[in-house]
């Protein structure tokens, strides 16, 4: 296009055309319109550079070629050179007072230091590379190969070149920047892109563990970095929860739980430096420590040891990966709390089936006897205690009375209290003694309980028509007979607490129930019951109160009444224990 | 939403992986148990081939980051090829062509062992 362009203009004015010096002048003009293009439609600062050497050197003979650009101040880095030594390259030369028209070097006087550095270079013709009047940079070239001197239309040639190249240099430069400018950008996107998705993410996942996962890849995949560990403080106390890399085994990372507290008072990334107080973390090749914070408290570290591309830490990154560290802490967080929300409920469903476990195992009535109010009642505590007692009738004239106390709280208090229920009423239907039968199931519970469990245990066999009775205490708070004359008889005959021995010897007390008598059995939630200054009701206060009540009342009407006086004397303060009353008058 | 996909085809002592679809926070345990997978079958030979994946964020990219230390330590690598444009200028974004063998093609992956 450019060869027929020069051919039409050739055709057009070829009359005018006649001497050699135009004919030359004319394929300058075509030269220059030709680079003109080709430099303005390059965004390629590398070949717009190479070419306004290039074409010079080759069209005039030049040896040699250099150019430098503008930096700060009177800075100048040279950018490209051609027939000078390549280690000239991204050299800085301080150039002062540099004249906005071409030079030549043999004919400058000047003392200036750069004079003698291109001298020295044999760079003799110098153009600046002006933009809107500003040096934007130099190109300089050496002395024709045929020693003639530069023409002033060769200089003309060479400054409206450069003056072309200076706007396609300043496009070129600015389309670099904007691709920095874009690039960086993108990377912020990118960032972005990153917390919004792990936000995402963690809001579905509910476990430390997998919160830790999504938290390391995105650390790995953001930072390039696969050397790291993660401290969380749990329970007061400052943990390794998760490590990453063979820089940091468990037991290097165990190494840096003592340096936590003195780190919590971080509020933002800290890079380990040469300060002496860093030196321990630099021994173990840390380079970053991000604290998790939530609500104002560190409660975690991220220590990351060096990038996989041995970069630095960028100072841009640490804003994405402290917002990475918080998001990821309040996760952590909120895992703990709902972990914390199934136990509880865990706790409580366990505890539903325990309370109903136990609720199955008492009488569903109590029997209808001539001449005998009976009445007994369970009040389970929250954390369901483990009473128990019983009313099995043997036949027409005889029916044991049982009360028991097993040791523990919920599912494990239930499941023996079940244990207990069944050995009992199997017994029964044998002909043993009650001394027998308190032996056999002491055997059975030791069996089927460690050490530490073990049941209090009182069983009372009752003749209804003679009022004979005998019983068997197995460490079971003695129940009391209230006699008319208000005199009290204690049922302490019987021997030790089931299931902590194997093979106990239980002595049987005997006694006669009359007229007017009030037997009460109850456990050791209402001789412990306290009151909100931490004092028992005790069986002082039992007795005294059987000694008021007893007399007057109906069973029910009693333990309804002894119920109600234990609520006021907790005053509203939370009971442990269960309270179990059983309690026959005969009539 | 588009799934993730992750398919193992041996090809001599080469592991390739085909992915497809979105890899990203969510779907990158997947994609974790798919390399666990041949690594533990002591196959460090690894090419990745991206030809199917629409979508790789900073997470799918830790788990490179992730195995790339034991595979390297047993003289094995992992490799990658057939990223689409979209999914290179992520990786190019990291930081990742400094670290990671990048290949047009599969085949050509595969030969660099």
């Amino acid at each position: 296009m450019k060869l027929s362009y020069l051919g039409s203009f050739r055709e057009r004015h070829k009359n005018e055309l006649q001497s050699d010096e135009l004919d030359k002048r004319l394929l300058e003009l075509s030269a220059l319109f030709e680079l003109s293009q080709l430099l303005n439609s390059s965004l390629n600062l590398k070949s717009i550079l190479d070419n306004i050497l290039l074409i010079p050197m080759g069209r005039m003979m030049l040896s040699r070629g250099i150019g430098l650009l503008k930096k700060e101040n009177d800075q100048f880095k040279i950018v490209n050179v051609k027939g000078v030594s390549k280690d000239w390259l991204d050299k800085t030369v301080e150039i002062r007072n540099f004249p906005d028209e071409p030079l030549l070097v043999s004919e400058f006087e000047s003392d200036f230091k750069w004079v003698g550095f291109f001298k020295e270079l044999q760079i003799e013709l110098l153009l600046p590379l002006l933009f809107q009047d500003e040096n934007k940079g130099i190109i300089g070239f050496s002395r024709k190969l045929n020693a003639q001197p530069f023409t002033i239309d060769e200089i003309d040639f060479l400054s409206s070149l450069s003056n072309i190249a200076a706007q396609a240099i300043e496009n070129a430069l600015m389309f670099e920047q904007l691709k920095k400018l874009n690039r960086s950008l993108d990377q912020k996107i990118q960032e972005l892109n990153t917390l919004f998705e792990i936000g995402k993410e963690l809001n579905q996942i509910f476990d430390e563990p997998g919160v830790l996962k999504q938290l390391s890849f995105s650390l790995m995949g953001q930072m390039l970095v696969n050397q790291f560990f993660i401290v969380l403080r749990k329970n007061s106390e400052w943990q390794l929860a998760f490590n990453k890399g063979s820089l940091f085994p468990e037991a290097a990372c165990k190494e840096v739980l003592s340096f936590c507290d003195q780190l919590s008072a971080l509020n933002k990334p800290l890079m380990v430096n040469d300060e002496p107080e860093y030196s321990g973390l630099k021994e173990l090749k840390i380079q970053l420590v991000v604290p998790m914070d939530i609500k104002g408290k560190v409660e975690g570290f991220i220590f990351l040891g060096p990038r996989m591309d041995q970069k630095p830490y960028d100072q841009l990154q640490l804003e994405f990966i402290s917002t990475l560290a918080n998001i990821a802490m309040i996760s952590i967080e909120n895992a703990r709390l709902i972990q914390e929300t199934i136990e509880k409920e865990r706790l409580e469903e366990e505890l539903n089936i325990a309370r109903s476990i136990q609720d199955r195992l008492l009488p569903s009535g109590i029997p209808a006897v001539t001449d005998y109010d009976i009445h007994g009642l369970n009040i389970p505590s929250k954390q369901v205690g483990g009473d128990y007692f019983d009313i099995i009738r043997l036949n027409e004239e005889e029916i044991i009375f049982t009360i028991a106390d097993v040791s523990g709280k919920g599912m494990p208090a239930a499941l023996l209290m079940s244990n207990l229920q069944a050995g009992l009423h199997t017994l029964c239907d044998e002909h043993y003694t009650l001394a027998q039968i308190t032996s056999k199931l002491n055997q059975l519970i030791f069996r089927n309980t460690s050490v530490e469990r073990f049941i209090t245990f009182f069983i009372l066999k009752l003749n209804c028509s003679t009022g004979k009775f005998e019983y068997v205490n197995a460490g079971h708070n003695p129940p009391y007979i209230l006699h008319p004359d208000q005199s009290i008889t204690e049922l302490l005959k019987g021997g030790l607490i089931l299931g902590v021995m194997q093979n106990v010897h239980y002595e049987m007390g005997y006694g006669q129930f009359n007229r007017g008598d009030l037997l009460l059995m109850f456990t050791d939630g209402v001789t412990e019951c306290m009151d909100p200054d931490q004092n028992d009701f005790s069986e002082q206060r039992v007795i005294e109160f059987l000694k008021t009540h007893g007399n007057k009342l109906s069973s029910k009407a009693f333990n309804e009444l002894l119920v109600e006086r234990l609520d006021q004397f907790a005053g509203g303060f939370p009971q442990m224990d269960d309270i179990t009353l059983l309690t026959i008058k005969r009539l | 939403m588009n799934g993730f996909q992750v398919r193992h085809v041996a090809k001599d002592d080469v592991s390739i992986l085909y992915l497809s679809g979105f890899l990203d926070a969510h779907t990158v345990p997947q994609f974790e148990n798919a390399l666990e997978e041949v690594i533990k079958k002591k196959r460090y030979k690894i090419v990745v081939n991206f030809k199917d994946l629409d979508y790789i964020s900073s997470a799918g990219l830790g788990v490179f980051m992730g195995f790339i230390e034991e595979v390297r330590a047993n003289g094995g690598d992992i490799k990658l090829s057939n990223l689409s444009k979209r999914v290179y200028k992520v990786f190019d974004l990291l930081g990742f062509p400094a670290l990671f063998e990048i290949y047009d093609d599969e085949q050509e992956a595969c030969s660099k062992f």
